[in-house]
């Protein structure tokens, strides 16, 4: 699944990196605080010199290497998440309203929804285990936003705009997705479920309509 | 050789402005304006943090209903216009108006009466908004985005949501005139003398935020526009087109606006830290440089928003919002730069200079993280980008602003804060943002989204949730602390005198408060040779004490 | 730096990094990489070209521009800026309270008007 390792690697890697700069921002004025004061103790005046360009430009140069960098390591991970999409095995139609979710599967008559208001009966979106599946994210009435944490995936949905994501689920399991995206009174609620199955057992829900 | 320069003819001081109240509300004095600013926004502030701590009460726990769904997204959409629209916002710019002409020796700003005017449109901007509380249906549910067509008639009927239109416009506007005002006076009604490479940083990062406003906020009035008119007309404006406009319009004055909230408290920082380390602030054209550059850029990094929209440049977007780190680091390099060396004296304000530095780079960081659209298909629109803009405006921001408060009160008042007060003030806000913001971090990262009005129990934000909620309290607390320090300042009356904290800029030669033409045949412009005026004077008076000791 | 630095010359570097970033932004929409191509992606440029063009605008009003410093009186009559804002406040809110409010607009209006036929005689 491209969207979670992806993620993974650059916000290991971000992070870190993150942490040096604090880091050392960190120790430099820990060593401010401490020279100050044994200036103070030596009876010295703060220190007159207001420029140090040989120092600064120095340190803008590693600035621009270190934002290469991390510009190319963005770039590389965007086109990881959105390759030529490989041919899905099938195609859903994620539709979300005020306030749940509807999903069609392309070329059966397949449709399902559910429950948002309250845990017990929430929407299902089946997918098989280790096949591609394209997801056409759109909506009826306001903007909303399909998010599956665990998978670190998000697409807006749009009224009068479909757009399209292609995910590859690797192991069984249900998680929760949620609506990210403020779309009214009943946004807190607006919830599914997406379960990956053997493809065996999603070609049966295909057929009968019943997970 | 100091001789003061007497650029104009001063004013008898019977014509200095009375004290009443019609004085105050109709006044053209920029100085005037600028407190009436802060003063309204300080308001709001209280106002829209009482919210704020409304809704953390009922996030304390899951599934929790002292407020309605409705109610929350009402007490939340308030607590996000009124922070950044009419609070932050003005905050940033009333500085500006109160502390630019003082900076640069001009005896007032220019085309006050439309400064005047903004203020005005300003109140009634915030009234209006405020007013959607007592309509029937309540004050507008659609967040401080009010991305259509949940804004438009057919989805938000009620008066709340027009005048959260109406309000957020009138605002716009106000600020715009302040800040065209503001910019006309730093750059064409200088003191002959203060050129530019010798104005102040805080003057320095006051042009570069007007440049903002004037460059992104009219995209907000077109918005707003197309927000008005799906109110009256909502059938005419289903088709994507006008969401996808409505969203690039509304960021393309969102994403500066945050840097709005944030150049003239690093102006503030800056100040600060040059003040109570004693040195000149370190690195001036650099700094200078990085914040033509980041404000400039930062006009390019709107899409940012945008990345799962599926409709956006993302790459693009990435690469503008990353590049802003070089701009950022210098600027961060003259503030370290600026700390080496100096002799710290920890007052108040100092500390919330200090404290700046490293929370708001904690924004920052994780600002380059969401610059990544990897990473962003994430946490977008989680309760880690609440986390993230928390620590930029709160824990950067309003810290810097406070900075900025406690150096400047004594100025614009005469009067002394009590510094152990405020040193309280320092230490529950502090504790409070950190305990506050550090666990949304956690919460968005596990897959919290934002706006939720409340969340069920077993999905594992119960714990995070309570201890951000419980470092809101601290942080009310805090403000409290800061309410009691204006009081108890207002009734100690401990007399301020010019420059109470030896500080180095034009303002400080002035008696405090100014006079109604911010300098007169007492207190003259002094010569300006550098971005720190007064401190050349005290080295030169240093350095002839010492040769008058050797000889 | 002294020399070439002036009001104008700082807002005209503003407008020419922004020209840059702007055709910079042309340039990936025009490669289409992941959501660049379509409207979405011309309607951010024209947005960010609109806004640049202002900023050349600001530049040239602020080059034209004279020191305005007509001694150090008081502007008379501030209480147009307040009526005037009054006006704009209550047409705005006619969106929500219907248009009776923007009618009412015109009184205020009216008033500003006369402060400003009308100069007061100062007290
Ligand atoms: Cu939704």
């Amino acid at each position: 699944m491209p969207f979670r390792s992806a993620f993974s690697q650059l916000f290991t890697q971000d992070t870190i990196i993150a942490w040096v700069v604090f880091g050392l921002v960190i120790v430099a004025m820990t060593g401010a605080m401490g020279y100050s004061w044994y200036r103070g103790r030596k009876g010295m005046g703060p220190l007159k010199a207001a420029e140090a360009n040989r120092l600064e430009l120095g340190y803008a140069g590693a600035l621009i290497g270190m934002v290469v960098f991390l510009v190319i390591s963005s770039f590389a991970a965007n086109a990881k998440d959105y390759p030529d999409p490989p041919k899905p095995a099938v195609t859903v139609t994620v539709t979300g309203y005020q306030w749940c979710w509807r999903f069609h599967y392309e070329g059966t008559p397949v449709t399902s929804s559910g429950q948002c208001q309250g845990l017990r009966d929430l929407p299902v979106l089946e997918v098989p285990i280790g096949q591609p599946v394209r997801l056409n994210v759109t909506a009826t009435d306001v903007l909303h936003a399909v998010w599956v944490p665990q998978w670190r995936f998000k697409l807006y949905a749009y009224p009068g705009h479909v757009n399209s994501i292609t995910i590859t689920i690797p192991r069984a399991g249900r998680w929760i997705a949620r609506c990210a995206q403020l779309c009214g009174v009943y946004h807190y609620e607006m919830d599914f479920w997406l379960r990956a199955v053997p493809p065996a057992t999603f070609q049966r829900f295909l057929r009968t309509g019943r997970p | 050789m100091t001789a003061p320069v007497k650029v104009v003819p001063f004013p008898s001081p019977a014509e200095e402005e009375r004290d009443g109240l019609p004085q105050w509300l109709l006044t053209t004095d920029h100085k005037r304006i600028g407190i009436l600013t802060i003063g309204t926004a300080l308001f709001l502030f209280f106002l829209n943090g009482a919210l704020a701590l409304t809704m953390r009460a009922q996030l304390a726990q899951p599934n929790l209903h002292i407020l309605s769904p409705q109610a929350y997204l009402q007490f939340m959409t308030q607590h996000g216009t009124g922070m950044i629209a009419l609070t932050i916002t003005p905050l940033a710019i009333g500085l500006g108006v109160y502390l630019v002409p003082l900076q640069v020796g001009a005896p007032r700003m220019a085309a006050p009466r439309a400064a005047l005017l903004g203020y005005w449109l300003y109140v009634f901007g915030s009234l209006a908004l405020i007013w959607g509380f007592v309509t029937p249906t309540g004050g507008s549910q659609d967040g401080w985005w009010g991305y259509t067509p949940l804004s438009s008639g057919a989805y938000s009927q009620g008066e709340g949501m027009s005048l959260w239109t109406a309000g957020t416009f009138l605002a716009a506007v106000g600020m715009l005139l302040m800040s065209a005002t503001m910019l006309w006076t730093a750059l064409r009604m200088r003191a002959p003398h203060v050129t530019l490479p010798r104005m102040p940083v805080f003057t320095w990062t006051e042009i570069v935020t007007c440049l903002m406003v004037l460059s992104g906020f009219p995209s907000l009035l077109l918005g707003l526009g197309i927000v008005a008119a799906s109110r009256v007309d909502p059938a005419r404006f289903t088709t994507n087109g006008w969401n996808i406009a409505y969203q690039n319009l509304f960021w393309f004055y969102g994403h500066p606006v945050v840097y709005v909230m944030f150049f003239p408290f690093v102006g503030c920082v800056a100040e600060s830290l040059a003040t109570f380390t004693g040195r000149r602030f370190f690195g001036y054209k650099g700094t200078v440089l990085s914040l033509l550059v980041f404000a400039a850029g930062s006009m390019s990094v709107w899409g940012h928003h945008l990345f799962a929209s599926g409709q956006n440049v993302n790459d693009y977007f990435s690469l503008t919002s990353i590049f802003l780190t070089i701009p950022a680091g210098v600027e961060y390099f003259g503030f370290l730069g600026t700390l080496w060396g100096g002799r710290f004296r920890y007052t108040t304000s100092m500390l919330f200079a200090l404290a700046f530095i490293p929370q708001f780079l904690i924004g920052g960081l994780t600002g380059i993280l969401v610059a990544n659209p990897a990473i962003d298909y994430h946490v977008n629109n989680s309760y880690f980008i609440l986390g993230h803009f928390h620590y930029t405006l709160f824990a950067g921001s309003v810290f810097g602003f406070f900075a900025g408060f406690y150096l400047w009160f004594p100025k614009a008042t005469g009067i002394m804060l009590n510094e152990r007060l405020g040193k309280l003030h320092f230490l529950l806000l502090t504790i409070g943002a950190n305990t506050a913001f550090i666990p949304m971090f956690f919460l968005g990262y596990d897959g919290m989204p934002r706006w939720m009005a409340t969340y069920p129990a077993g999905a594992g934000f119960t714990t995070l949730s309570l201890i951000s909620s419980i470092g809101a309290g601290i942080i009310g607390l805090g403000m409290c602390v800061f309410a009691l320090n204006l009081y108890e300042s207002a009734r100690a009356k401990v007399p301020a005198g010019p420059n109470p904290w030896l500080a180095h800029t034009l303002e400080w030669s002035t008696s405090s408060p100014p006079p109604r033409f911010n300098f007169n045949l007492t207190y003259p412009v002094i010569r300006v040779h550098s971005y720190a005026p007064l401190l050349n004077l005290r080295e030169r008076a240093l350095a002839a004490q010492q040769e008058r000791r050797e000889a | 730096m002294e020399r070439w630095l002036s009001g104008t010359s700082v807002v005209l570097i503003w407008g020419a990094l922004n020209t840059i970033l702007a055709a910079v932004l042309a340039g990936f929409t025009a490669a289409g990489r992941v959501g660049g191509a379509g409207p979405a992606g011309a309607l951010a440029f024209a947005i960010y070209a609109a806004s640049a063009t202002l900023v050349f605008l600001i530049a040239l009003a602020v080059w034209a521009g004279r020191r305005r410093l007509r001694g150090l009186k008081q502007p008379p009559r501030p209480a147009t800026a307040v009526m005037l804002a009054l006006a704009v406040a209550m047409a705005w809110i006619a969106l929500a309270v219907g248009p009776w409010a923007a009618y009412m607009a015109a009184a205020p209006l009216l008033v500003a008007l006369v402060l400003e036929v009308y100069p007061r005689t100062s007290p």
